[in-house]
Order: C-alpha cells, then structure tokens, then sequence
C-alpha cells in the first residue's frame, strides 16, 4: 500500500519510494528512505493532499507523489 | 585591491528553506529583507557588506536549498554560490527542531570538500520539547564548528562572527564520510575522471552526482554516449545513497542530542504510577518500531499518554491547532470568515475613521490655509490650482489611505509569519491541483495583496515552468494594495463607502484568477500536466515586536516614496495637460478641450459599452497604467467624481471592476517581463485588458439588463426574458455537446465514432 491509502494518524514504515516521477529525489532529500516511519496527520478537506510527519518534521505531499511511496503498516500493539 | 578583498572575505549563508538565514542576515547586516514563517520566501542572492571587528565581510543571503542537486530555479542559485569558490567561509544554518534533514545538506557539502561553519538556530526552542543537544560533541562528530544561536539575541550573532573570522583564517579538511566507501565511487570516478577535470569539477563530488542523476552535473562532463551508457546502471543507487546519509546522520544526532533530565524524570513517573509506556528511542526513525512495549490498556494510561504526546510535540510542525483550522468542515470557513474579519477590521472599524478624520486634517490644515496665503500673495490663478487641486487634492486623496494600506500588510504579515500560510496552501490544494497550480502558489498570490510588481518575483520558487508562467499572468488579479485607493473614493461616492463592496471586489479578483486557470486547463497547449506538491510545513509561531515595526515601517516608506515621485510626477503632468489646451491656455472651465481632454476623448467611446465613457474617466484609467493609485489621484484633481459617470451606480461599479482586473502598473508589467520574457509580458497585458472589458461589459450589461427586468419589463417581461434565457442555455448545452463530440459523427444521433458506421 502506499501512503495515501493511510488514513488521518495511521503511522507506517516506508519499504520502498518508486523511482518514478520527477519528484523521486526530492522525496529521498526529504528522507523519505526504507525504514523510515511516517504518520499521516491530515487529509486535506478537499482530498488529494496529505500532511505526513516523517524524521521529527511535517510535510504536505501531492497524491501523484504520495503513490509513489511504498509502506507497510506498524504491527497492532507497537508504539502509536 | 579592493576588489580581490571584498571577494576574500564573503561569507555566504546556506541552509535549508525556512530555518531562518534571512533572519540572520538582517541580524548581521541591519537589513530589512522580507521573511516570512514559510518555505521559499528568499529567491534570490542578496549581499551587504558589513564591518565586524575591523573587517570588512560580504554577507550573502542565499535561497533555502535541500540538496546540491536542485529542484526548483532559484535553488540555482544557492547551487552556483556553493560551487563557484569566490566566498572565504560557508556558514551552514541548521533548524534544531530538523537537526537530521537540515544535516542532510551539511553531509553534501563536505562531500564537495566544504568545511562550513554549523550555525543551530532556533536553540531557544529546543528547551520546549525537552531534549537538548551536547554541541561539544556534535563538533567533534562533524569535523566542524558548532554555533547554537536564537537569531533573536545579539550576544549569538557575535559569537557566530568570532567563529567565522577564526574558521576564515586557518585551514580546515572535512572528516572521513564512511558511508561513501560503501559505494562504488572508485569505478565511476575512473570513467569520468577526464571529463571532470575538463568541466573544472571536483571528481569525487560528480561522481557522486552521476548517482543522484544530477541532469547539471551530466551536461556538465559532456559525457560520450558510451560513458552514458556505462555510467547508466549506477543511477539505481540513488536511494541507497539517501539512505546512507540519513543513517549516518542519525547515528551522530542520536548521540548527540539527549534528553533532559526533568523530561526523562516526567516520563519514569508516567510510566510507574500511571502505566504509560516507556519511550525506548525517541527517535522514531530507525526500526526499533518492531519492539513492542507494553499494551496501554487502561483508559487512564490513554489519557496520560496523550497528555504526553502533546507535551512533547514530537511531531514539529503539526500542532493541536490544525486539528480546527485544518479540519474537514471547518478550514474554509474559518479561511474566509478570517479574511472577512481581516477586511472589516482595515476598511471599516479602523480604515473609515481615521480615513475620515485624516481627510478632514488635510481639508481644513493644509489644503484651506495653503491655498488661502497663496490667493492672499497674489499669486497667478493657475498655480493655486494646480498647488490646491493638482497637488494637494490628488496625494492627499492617496495619503489618507496610508493607515488602510499599512493596516492590511500588517494582517498579510501576520498570516505569513504565523505559518498559517502554509496551511491555506495546504488546504486549498485540491483546488490548485484541478486548476493546474501549485499549492505554492498560494504564496504569491497572496503577497499578490501587497504588491503585484514584487509578488510575482517569488514565483520563481515553483519547479514546474507552465505552472509558474500561469502563475505570474494570475497574481496582477489579485488586488494589490495600489487599487484600494480607488475603490474607496469610489465606493465612497456611489457606494457609502461599504466594506463589503471592497471586500466583494476581492473575491472577484480571486474568482476571476481562478476562473481564467480552470479555462487555460481546458486547452491541451496550456495545460500545466501533473505538477508536483511537496511543501514543508512550519510550525505556529508568533511575529516579535521588531519585526511588527520593520514592516510597518518598510511598508510606510515604500509607500511615501511612491506618492513623492511617481503619484507626485505623475498628478503634475495630469492636471496640467487636462488644464491647458493645446494652445497652451489655461481653460480650466472647459477641461474638455483640454490637451488630456482631447486626447482621452478619442479613447473614451471604447469604453461606452461598459458603462463609463467620459474622457475624464478614461484619463484616469490611462494614468492609472503607471501606477494604479493614479487612478483615483487623477479623478479627485479633474473635479466631481460623480459627473463622470453618468451611467450611475452601475458604471461606477463597472469602472472599479475594470480597474481591479487591467494592467496593474508598469513595475508589474517590467517584473513579468523579467519572469517571463517580453513575449509574455505583452500576452499579460493583452490578457489583462482583455479580461477587464470583458468581465466590465458583462458586469454593466447585465446589471442594465437585470435592472430594466425588475423595474420596467413587469411579470410580461420576466415571462419572455426566461424563454429566452431557456433558449440561450439551450443552444450553449447543444454547441458544448457538439465540440465535445468533435470527431464524432454528427450526422445521426447514435453515438458511433465516425460516419462509416452511422445507421
């Protein structure tokens, strides 16, 4: 799945970042890496957009970028 | 001499957007640059020199930049300062709250042999999520100076100065990156060793750019088809890449930055007495998501860990606040009963009175005893005219707005420097998205408020050039603060002076804006594709005092400036080619026949259709091409404003609209220009034009049309206006039907494809 299938405060781990698209490497700057756990904050009222907090700071993401990112969701029972 | 020094001891600053070098550069130089608590608001390099300490430094201020491979234009120009090698010392400036990402960049500049001076900003903030950071250690870890400073305090700024004259003076190698021998720089450095050298690039620092696929640093080596293709498969590495810094980072910020002792103390208490988790590593980036702690399953233990989550704020950026002003139902109402607010507070409870009572003062104080002694002293009958009414009048009719003016860029300050922009451009995305913008967008249209001539400079911030070119031909509908003058003189005749007439007027510029995108998307050759939206979101913060003044004050001088030259310049040559005729005599009883009065009359007829076709009228709007304010100047000093519309209220209102959507002003015109190129500065002002007389024309046409149904054409009239009204609906659906089929067979009502298969 990938992020924009989260919903508002879903947290999840990125597997992987598509190389496609032209937003691939500011995604990587941004450190959107394998590993990394990020949380979907809010949707945006219209939809489309996301806020996700990712390395302690919080970013507004596109859909077209968003599908790009790859997650796994966090086990039920771990940290929230 | 001189010249070899000043390039000696520049000193540029360097960071990510947001983290507050402007800031700083106006700390160390005393400057006024614009700052704003959002991503991209400096766009372009600006220096001052400044003397510390008996030397003589160049700061640069330089656009916030994420990573030496850049992404959107004026990241170029932070790019080009850091590789050409004409500054002595790099100051790099970090966020405390964003150590990681902001070392992010540190970590490309020592891969490019760059030993920068760290400057932490904002260190003040860090106590407040109670963390705090061993700097001593973080010195040692990155090979580098470590400066923590609130830009806000002046003892900081010294100590960062001190650093920086010591780091200028001795040399300095950047420390051994591990991670880069993970990868295999050596290969790629031995194919592209010749080509780097001959394009005058560090080897290693291209090398590492042929695996971020830097499209800058490949056209640069010239490469031959046959290095492209071998190079090609290393461009997979990418990620790899990322992900190596970021861990390498992490290892050093997790070592270095810890948590206080109170914090730590808070958390044992949570946990022992009220059953809430233990945090095992607050950095929640690495995979110790995978050990479960114990289950909160008390409500109490929930209430606690909330209370806990909130107290730390982990998430910066994200606040309690968002979870109102950017829910789901509530953000666009709260978005537009703030801007409501915001122009009932400017243009009726503080603007009327002190408009009102500033007009008053200049009436009786200034233009009454000025142009008494004058008449007293003798003087020709002319030049108390033009002193009282070419003069006087007409910047006095501007001045009085000063307080209206300066009360909404204060406003516009205050939502930029909240943060709050960024949410609006967060929340109106959707939007944005369907009509080709960007949410970025939002930003210039915005500070399209204050000054369209400036906003359209910070355009320069979008990565996607069709949506940065739909951009720019937008914000001149925004309504700059130049306009308000004019909708007030006439609001205040015909309309009683209504805020909501203003405000209403507003909206119109943003509808139409927006109305313009929606159409340009329709057209495969304007469309702007799928345009990227990836926008840091700040934190709330409050604007300081200072900085309340510094705007006020800018805001008040750029405003004085323009009335004493160009409104001043400009009133002179209007009030004497509409007092003289061409004859040169003084004719002030029959202004039309005036040089002006001549020459507008000729243009005037144009504009019959939209309501407004006396010459004074149009002299205005023709004044009003240079700067906008001239617009109601120019009325206010050719006599009554109500006799140069005789269509009434209507016009009036047709008149304000034309104003709102034409040309904004030669600055404006010259900066798109700038943007753009002059192609597409002359397609604005086509545009512009264009889309004034139209909305006008509709504006006053169908106002008459409506006015005549309701008080003359009686319930006959209204019947036979709505079967015409059906039929023109009617055959518009059937043309848009038609074009939309275009291709299709039109030769039956079956929906086939094309006319070979038609029943």
């Amino acid at each position: 799945m990938n992020i924009m299938q989260l919903k508002s405060g879903e947290r999840a781990i990125i597997t992987e970042v598509l190389r496609v698209g032209s937003a691939y490497r500011r995604l990587l700057d941004f450190g959107f890496t394998p590993g990394t756990s990020v949380t979907i904050q809010t949707v945006a009222p219209l939809g489309g957009t996301v806020l996700v907090s990712l390395r302690g700071y919080t970013l507004a993401i596109r859909e077209n970028a968003g599908v790009n990112i790859i997650v796994k969701k966090e086990e039920q029972g771990s940290r929230v | 001499m001189s010249e070899n020094r000043r390039a000696n001891d520049k000193i540029i600053l360097v960071g990510n957007a947001n983290v507050g070098k402007t800031t700083l550069y106006n700390f160390l130089t005393h400057s006024f640059e614009h700052i704003g608590n959002w991503h991209g608001v400096t766009v372009s390099a600006v220096e001052k020199k400044i003397l510390y300490k008996h030397n003589e430094l160049v700061i640069e201020d330089l656009p916030g930049i994420y990573s030496l491979t850049i992404y959107s234009g004026e990241e170029a120009v932070s790019r080009d300062s850091i590789l050409s090698s004409d500054y002595k010392c790099l100051v790099n400036i970090c966020e405390v709250n964003n150590i990681p990402r902001n070392l992010y960049l540190t970590m490309q500049l020592l891969e490019l042999g760059i030993v920068p001076v760290l400057c932490v900003n904002m260190v003040d903030e860090l106590k407040k999520i109670g963390k705090s950071i061993n700097y001593r250690l973080l010195e040692k870890r990155l090979g580098m100076p470590v400066i923590p400073v609130s830009a806000k305090y002046h003892s900081d700024v010294h100590l960062l100065l001190d650093t920086v004259l010591e780091h200028m003076r001795s040399q300095h190698s950047p420390i051994d990156l591990p991670y880069l021998k993970v990868l295999p720089l050596d290969d790629i450095m031995t194919i592209i060793c010749k080509n780097a050298d001959a394009a005058g690039l560090k080897t290693r620092y291209a090398a590492i750019k042929i695996i971020e696929n830097d499209s800058f640093v490949i056209d640069k080596l010239a490469l031959s088809d046959e290095q492209k293709q071998v190079l090609t498969p290393y461009g997979a590495l990418q990620a790899e890449l990322a992900r190596l810094r970021y861990d390498f980072i992490c290892s050093i910020t997790d070592e270095v930055i810890i948590r206080n002792v109170s914090e730590e103390h808070h958390e044992m208490h949570e946990h022992a007495v009220h059953g809430v988790p233990l945090e095992t590593n607050f950095d929640e980036n690495t995979d110790a998501g995978g050990q479960a702690t114990t289950d909160i399953n008390s409500k109490r233990a929930l209430k606690h860990k909330k209370h806990h989550d909130k107290h730390r704020g982990r998430d910066h950026g994200y606040s309690v606040l968002d979870k109102v002003l950017l829910n789901k139902y509530l953000a666009f109402p709260i978005l537009f009963l703030l801007f409501a607010l915001i122009f009932y507070l400017t243009f009726f409870v503080i603007g009327k009175p002190v408009t009102g009572g500033m007009e008053y003062a200049i009436d009786n104080w200034i233009y009454a005893p000025i142009v008494g002694a004058l008449e007293n002293a003798g003087v020709t009958g002319w030049v108390v005219a033009l002193v009282g009414d070419g003069i006087i009048n007409g910047l006095g009719g501007i001045i009085i707005f000063l307080p209206q003016v300066v009360l909404l860029f204060l406003f516009l300050a205050f939502l930029e420097d909240s943060g709050y922009l960024s949410r609006v451009a967060f929340m109106t995305d959707g939007v944005f998205r369907k009509l080709g913008l960007s949410g970025r967008s939002v930003f210039t249209m915005l500070m399209g408020f204050g000054c369209s001539a400036t906003a359209v400079l910070t355009a320069r911030n979008m990565e996607d050039p069709r949506v940065r070119r739909k951009t720019v031909l937008l914000t001149p509908f925004m309504s700059c603060s130049a306009r308000l003058p004019v909708y007030t003189v006439v609001a205040g005749t015909f309309f009683g002076g209504s805020w909501i007439i203003i405000f209403g007027l507003y909206l119109m510029g943003i509808a139409v804006a927006l109305l313009l995108a929606w159409i340009s998307e329709r057209f495969k050759k304007l469309r702007s594709g799928a345009p990227n939206f990836i926008m840091e979101i700040p934190p709330y913060r409050l604007p300081t005092f200072s900085r309340v003044l510094i705007l006020l004050w800018k805001n008040v001088k750029m405003f004085l400036i323009r009335i004493g030259t160009i409104i001043f310049a400009l009133n002179i040559i209007v009030w004497l080619l509409s007092n003289f005729s061409f004859g040169f005599k003084y004719i002030p009883d029959d202004m039309g026949s005036s040089m002006l009065g001549i020459i507008s009359s000729l243009l005037a007829p144009v504009f019959i259709p939209l309501g407004f076709g006396s010459w004074q009228a149009t002299t205005g709007l023709i004044a009003g091409f240079v700067a906008k304010e001239a617009v109601s100047s120019t009325l206010e000093a050719l006599g009554d404003i109500q006799s140069f519309f005789p269509g009434g209220v209507l016009a009036a209102f047709s008149y304000v609209v034309f104003v709102l959507l034409y040309v904004p002003c030669l600055a404006a015109v010259s900066s798109i220009a700038k943007e753009l190129g002059g192609k597409w500065a002359w397609v604005s002002i086509a545009l512009h034009i264009g889309t004034a007389y139209i909305i006008s024309l509709i504006v006053f046409q169908g106002g008459t049309f409506f006015r005549w149904l309701f008080t003359e054409a009686g319930t006959g009239g209204i019947i036979s206006a709505c079967i015409v009204a059906a039929v023109l609906i009617t055959v518009v659906i059937i043309i848009v039907r038609a074009v939309k089929r275009r291709g299709a067979c039109t030769g039956c009502a079956c929906n086939c494809k094309n006319n070979k298969n038609c029943r």
